[in-house]
């Protein structure tokens, strides 16, 4: 079994309303509108100045021991972003944060094609590569990305992208947050967007398969969704998971809802993230059951049951 | 990775191919360049479109397909339990698409699929660590692919020259076995903190691991990077040592290992150097049938 033995998340000081940045998205007015109004986005976390090295570095920062014996015991680090290629080759990203935080002992590789998805399938491998290490071994799950160009900040129809970062020290033992269960499909169409363009309805197909991911992880652990005391949703927007509430169904007082107007869809951090703060206001209790869920656009749907 | 360890992991089956021809360049997209620009600058590094111009234009999805095809039609790929793209480059006019996920459809593939990046030519050697891994756990079911790709058309100017580089695909099926037939394989990593490709020590590393696995080094064919290949000749007197050909990219120790096994070697040993000091050794050992 695995634990998530720390979690860390960092949002970058920057913020942009979404009626001010419509303009520079080519957003028109009544566009911006909608984003606010019914997908609930609201402000978006900005890395001005920072780059995604600097983001990556906070999140290392927030989360490292500070024994190096307790470094050590990091053997792999998973750089888990949603585009396929987040810098050219050959240059120096997270080699070179390992090298300022004395992490050169652990292999280092870059996990993407479940877009959003990608931390929480990288679970399955953290748990190949930790069965041939020694009990107190970590795999370090990095996430991070920003947007620089527009394509990247909005997805039509869907979602507006923030920029942020994060970190989970995942092992073998621990106290809290055990992994009781991983599911993952690929379906034909992982996108949330509505078949007509400009009706904010989720498109069918994602909604029946968001369903289908978060069934097949509750009946993996026999578990119903009563259970579970809060599902740390992906922020891609408020409407898709209200749909998700209605048609499940479930109480949407189920959903952590509470970064999407605050930061948006912040790509492979979204779970961390909403992790860290259902901690630090009390929404997660010690022998909670809870659920991670995100979705890869195009991609993968992927949920996870953990006990806290 | 113990040399001990059972199961046997076997190489069941592999294909490649090398795309040496020219492909017309496919439609680029209006925002394409000003993706890349904001891609590279805070590396400092410039877009560049007569590194585009110069390539060989074959996407990711194309050259994938092209030798999964070959490798469905001898063993359906349905039985997949793990699939892990390796890739040093970027697929640089389809810089959104999950390869994986179309390629899982494309081959009836239901299974974990990911693609591992950012380690260079080293990103193979993790990926057959990861394999070799899940393979030995009792609960895996099925097999394991190991798909390399690069394409040499990339936006900028990077430490290949596209023109002298192939667009080349690369998959491994692995299994695994209970007994020594066909061509198996193992592996080991070694880490020292200070990351030169120091030969002495790699041939101490090398020494070590097979005498713990009771093979002559008389009987190894070793591929390793130009970089300390020489030095390696140097350290181990009398021992076959090929370089790998690096225009293959991150396929090029692998290929290197295939063409050996494909000439009659025996015994083939994969090293491959890290920056930061990670020495992964490969052995890939023929039975007394060979399969592949």
């Amino acid at each position: 079994m695995l634990y998530l033995n720390k979690v860390a998340s960092y949002l970058p000081p920057g913020r942009g309303q979404v009626m001010e940045m419509a303009g520079g998205l080519h957003l028109t007015p009544a566009t911006a509108t909608l984003y606010q109004k019914v997908y609930g986005l609201d402000t978006i976390a900005l890395a001005e100045g920072e780059t995604l090295r600097d983001l990556l570095d906070q999140a290392l920062t927030r989360i490292l021991p500070v024994e190096d014996a307790d470094r050590k015991r990091i053997k792999y680090i998973f750089h888990c972003h949603a585009a396929p290629c987040v810098c050219p080759a050959g240059a120096e990203l997270v080699s070179a944060l390992q090298r300022k935080h004395g992490l050169q002992h652990a292999v280092a590789v870059g996990l993407a094609q479940d877009q959003c998805a990608t931390p929480l399938t990288a679970l399955r491998l953290a748990e190949v590569l930790l069965a041939d290490e020694s009990d107190d071994a970590q795999v370090l799950l990095l996430t991070g990305e920003i947007s620089f160009q527009e394509r990247l900040r909005v997805i039509p129809n869907t979602t507006i992208i923030g920029d942020a970062s994060a970190a989970c020290l995942v092992g073998k033992r621990g106290d809290h947050n055990a992994v009781l269960t991983l599911a993952q499909r690929k379906f034909e169409h992982a996108a949330v967007q509505p078949t007509t363009p400009g009706i904010p309805v989720p498109a069918t197909s994602y909604g029946e398969d968001l369903i289908h991911v978060i069934r097949d992880a509750l009946d993996a652990v026999s578990m119903k969704i009563e259970d579970l005391s809060l599902i740390l949703v992906h922020n891609v927007n408020a409407i898709s998971w209200k749909f998700f509430a209605r048609n499940f169904p479930c109480s949407p007082e189920l959903l952590f809802l509470d970064n999407i107007p605050k930061a948006g869809h912040c790509f492979t951090s979204d779970p961390f993230i909403n992790y860290c703060d259902a901690v630090q206001t009390g929404r997660l209790k010690p022998g909670d059951h809870f659920m991670m869920v995100s979705v890869g656009t195009t991609s993968t749907f992927a949920a996870v049951v953990l006990r806290h | 990775m113990s040399m001990q360890r059972l199961p046997r992991i076997r190489i069941d089956a592999y294909r490649r191919h090398s795309f040496r021809e020219q492909r017309p360049a496919p439609t680029v997209m209006p925002w394409l360049d000003s993706y890349y620009q904001g891609m590279l600058a805070p590396y400092g590094i410039p877009t560049d479109p007569v590194q585009m111009s110069m390539g060989r234009n074959n996407s990711f999805l194309a050259m994938a397909s092209h030798v999964l095809q070959e490798l469905h039609d001898d063993c359906p790929l349905t039985d997949t339990g793990l699939l892990l793209m390796a890739h040093q480059t970027l697929d640089t006019f389809h810089p959104f698409q999950s390869t994986t996920t179309l390629l899982c459809r494309a081959f009836g593939i239901d299974a974990p699929a990911v693609a591992l990046t950012e380690q260079e030519r080293s990103t193979p050697c993790i990926g057959l660590t990861i394999l070799l891994a899940a393979l030995r756990q009792t609960d895996f079911k099925g097999a394991g692919l190991l798909l390399v790709l690069d394409q040499a058309t990339q936006p900028y100017r990077g430490d290949w020259h596209p023109q002298e580089s192939i667009d080349n695909a690369l998959v491994l099926r692995l299994r695994a076995a209970g007994d020594d037939a066909g061509t198996t394989l193992d592996g080991r990593r070694f880490w020292r903190e200070s990351g030169n490709a120091d030969p002495a020590w790699i041939s101490q590393c090398i020494y070590a691991w097979l005498d713990s696995a009771r093979v002559e080094m008389s009987a190894v064919d070793v591929v390793a990077d130009p970089a300390f290949a020489a030095g390696l000749v140097a350290e181990m007197p009398g021992v076959r040592v090929h370089e790998s050909q690096s225009c293959y990219m991150s396929s090029a120790d692998l290929m290197s290992v295939l063409d050996r096994l494909e000439d009659g070697a025996k015994n083939v040993l994969l090293t491959h150097l890290t920056r930061d000091g990670h020495l992964y050794l490969f052995l890939f050992r023929q039975g007394t049938q060979c399969s592949i």
